[in-house]
């Protein structure tokens, strides 16, 4: 790694609306199962909203960015799924293999999950709103991109480690072919399970939002697109009064879930990808106990989906490269959380080249 | 020999960087707004410690009543190499290292509170490292 520069760019978080684009040490040693990535393009995630809008605590001087794709500049002596030259994405929320709840194939609750750009509390990895990344247990973290992947199609796979599988768990582990699906928060992540649950056979599918721009984009997805006010109607009317069999919150509010009790039919599914970090939340416990309310949640098995999902990117039957709405230079973070946090941009991109 | 020699000392340093904590400028205000109880649970030298994140913040050494939220269970010697800065509390839970109980969300409030305090840590033990 001699021949990289000392220093690198990087979007620093500081505190609640203060992210500093700065010079920082560029990553200088890997270990035997870590990969160091040159980063092409990151994205902004709403979870880098938590501790940018002070909901979530996260000490000052960390990179942010969890959600990238980037050229591998150089491997470990153990790694051997990718080499140097390769362009790969990542699992956000990236999980050791061998803990016991890895073993049991439920590597989102992996007793060492660590989150790139999100400080101590998850295992104190440099995140990729920056030129350079370290991933560690890259052999199970890191996936190669075909090399003939179109410009279009990279905008796709860099969200394969975050928000497209996220979307897409969120459906799969709560929906059978055939069933009404409504999507509660037409956000980045609801829209990918808006196109997730018409991917994998939802009969239809419901957007519910405040913002028209953002149901504008989930109606042309094929959603019926619809305010809270007229949510629990319109799910009626499609359902025989019946109630939808999923419902995902990708809105992440107590409100969302109070009004989710009158969207989910008897014996349906409440499916949460979003995160909450509240000690105890008031809820309609009554009316979800007796509609028999089936409760789905947690962190995202990412490395169970994420080649399901660059399958799907490849085929062309994903493509949620379509809801980026932004691209700037990494110089201009500052702005784009800004933006971001403004619900002013649907998604950003953040590219470290320019 | 851990780097303790006795449960003596470790109250003598990583009590004292708690007791300490309380009117550190960064960290103070939120440990003392926390409202959570932590007991840690120390191997080699046996020992626990039980640190109420109220106000005022208080640190017991040795048995309590105080009924913990979140328990922590490792040796001493990772406990001084986390206060260090040398240790990830991530990699150490996936090798069961540590070992710790209670709800998740308020340990992760906890966690990143730590980092302003290594240097408190590195200063209380620099003598101790200067003698070995």
């Amino acid at each position: 790694m001699s021949d990289l520069a000392a220093t690198m760019q990087a979007a620093v978080f500081y505190g609640p609306h203060d992210v500093r684009v700065e010079e920082v040490p560029t990553p200088d040693e890997i270990g035997p199962d870590e990969v160091l990535l040159r980063v092409e393009r990151s994205a902004i995630c709403g979870t880098d909203l938590h501790p940018y809008e002070g909901h979530m605590e996260l000490e000052e001087g960390v990179i942010l960015g969890h959600e990238f794709l980037g050229t591998v500049v150089e491997t470990g002596e153990a790694v051997g799924q990718v080499s140097a030259g390769d362009v790969a994405t990542c699992a956000c929320a990236v999980s050791c293999g061998a803990c016991y709840f890895c073993r049991r194939g439920e590597p989102g609750r992996c007793a060492g999950i660590r989150m790139f750009g999100m400080g101590m509390a998850l295992g104190d990895l440099g995140g990729a709103q920056s030129e350079y990344v370290v991933v560690p247990y890259a052999d199970r973290n890191l996936r190669k991109l075909p090399s003939d992947a179109t410009d279009s199609q990279l905008d796709s796979l860099l969200l394969a480690g975050d928000i497209i599988t996220t979307g897409y768990e969120a459906v799969k582990k709560a929906f059978r072919p055939g069933d009404v699906v409504a999507v509660v928060g037409a956000g980045p992540v609801g829209l990918c399970a808006v196109m997730s649950a018409a991917v994998l056979g939802a009969s239809a599918v419901v957007a519910v939002d405040t913002v028209p721009e953002r149901l504008k984009i989930a109606e042309s997805l094929g959603a019926t697109a619809v305010t809270p006010k007229e949510a629990e109607d319109a799910i009626a009317d499609l359902t025989g009064w019946r109630g939808a069999d999923v419902v995902v919150d990708a809105a992440g509010h107590p409100d969302a879930l109070t009004a989710i009790a009158g969207y989910v039919r008897m014996g349906g599914t409440v499916s949460i990808p979003s995160v909450y970090l509240q000690d105890s939340l008031e809820l309609p416990w009554g009316n979800f106990w007796l509609k028999g309310v089936n409760f789905t949640m947690g962190v995202t098995h990412f490395n169970n989906s994420m080649d399901e999902v660059i399958a799907l990117i490849r085929s062309g039957r994903l493509d949620p490269g379509r809801i980026i709405s932004h691209r700037m230079p990494l110089s201009q973070a500052d702005e784009a959380y800004r933006l971001f946090a403004a619900r002013e941009a649907t998604k950003v991109i953040l590219d470290p080249r320019s | 020999m851990g780097y303790f020699s006795s449960p003596e000392e470790v109250d003598k340093y990583i009590g004292e960087m708690f007791r300490q904590a309380s009117d550190h400028p960064q960290v103070g205000p939120k440990m003392r707004a926390a409202n959570v109880v932590m007991k840690v649970v120390y191997q080699d030298p046996d020992c626990e410690m039980t640190v109420r994140f109220a106000d005022p913040m208080e640190t017991i050494f040795g048995p309590t009543a105080a009924e913990p939220d979140i328990t922590l269970s490792m040796p001493a010697d990772i406990a001084d190499r986390f206060w260090r800065g040398k240790y990830n509390l991530a990699v150490g839970l996936a090798r069961s290292e540590v070992k710790a109980k209670g709800p998740v969300n308020k340990i992760l409030k906890l966690v990143p509170l730590t980092k302003p305090l290594f240097p408190v840590y590195r200063d209380l033990i620099a003598q101790k490292d200067a003698e070995a």
